[in-house]
């Protein structure tokens, strides 16, 4: 079922550690889109500096240390990954229930308006289609 | 062996699971690795790295994770339609209107001209007279000096 390998090496492939200390990954543009990424590295500004560039349609993001920073850049760039998947997943249940959301939004709006704010032929059942 | 990370590479084929499962599976596996998520040609390469050496098996326990999430999904396929259903009764049903918003008024007519009545005095100007007075220093109003003021002339 799953082809399964496993390494002990310490440098993984979508991780590039540059001579500066920084540590730069490739973000897959069609797995996560712009709006996810953007998201999750500025989760990671008060941490690290960040830097976001367009390469095609994947983003490469860049991570340098920041000052005061006890966790490594590469702890950082991990945390990104992770924050990357929970932005995705939560991103696919918000469309799932926007609609359902959008429609419960509204009607509790709608309950909320004063009677005087409605005209009479609402209130009475005029205004619909119905019948 | 002990004290380093382990790092782990799992492929999964499209076919076996789709990305919503995987997505779902390597978020349940953020509680213990840092995990990224790449395509390839047949599906998606998932890397997990250990936060702390723990000398867990990071492929078995995805393994075992993505069967949990795959079990799931064909559960919620087949209740799917009747979840739907459930929740667009639910919203079909008639509203009731806010109590806060009550179409009558509920104050008895009395109160109701006691509060016109008020009204209507704080909307005439009596009052400015009134707050004029106040405004007076007290030798102005009565005509005589207080004790305080008389000890602080010189």
């Amino acid at each position: 079922m799953l082809g399964a390998c496993r390494t002990l090496c310490l440098i993984v492939s979508h991780l590039r550690e540059l001579t500066d200390g920084s540590v730069r990954l490739v973000v897959d543009g069609k797995l996560f889109s712009r709006s996810i990424t953007k998201q999750a590295a500025a989760t990671m500004v008060p941490r690290c500096h960040v830097h976001i560039d367009l390469k095609g349609g994947d983003v490469v993001v860049t991570f340098s240390r920041r000052e005061g920073e006890k966790a490594s850049v590469r702890d950082v760039a991990g945390e990104f990954g992770n924050l990357l998947i929970s932005e995705l997943v939560c991103s696919k249940l918000d469309a799932q229930t926007l609609a359902a959301r959008d429609l419960l939004m509204a009607r509790a709006l709608d309950g909320a308006l004063p009677r005087d704010a409605v005209p009479q032929d609402i209130l009475d059942g005029g205004g619909g289609d119905e019948g | 062996m002990k004290g380093e990370r382990t790092t782990a590479v799992v492929t999964v084929n499209r076919k076996e699971a789709n990305l919503s499962t995987v997505s779902r599976t390597a978020l349940e596996m953020t509680a213990w690795c840092y995990v990224w998520l790449e395509r390839t040609k047949s599906g998606l390469k998932v890397t997990m790295e250990e936060r702390h050496p723990s000398g867990l098996k990071l492929e078995d326990v995805f393994s075992d994770e993505l069967r949990r999430f795959k079990r799931l999904e064909t559960l919620e396929k087949k209740t799917r339609l009747v979840r739907s259903a459930i929740v667009g009764h639910a919203l079909s049903l008639p509203v009731r209107p806010a109590p806060s918003a009550p179409t009558t008024s509920v104050l008895d007519p009395e109160t109701e001209a006691e509060i016109e009545k008020l009204l209507a005095e704080i909307e005439s100007d009596d009052w400015l007279e009134e707050a004029s007075e106040i405004a007076k220093t007290w030798e102005e109003r009565f005509g005589v000096e207080t004790k305080e003021c008389k000890e602080k002339k010189p």
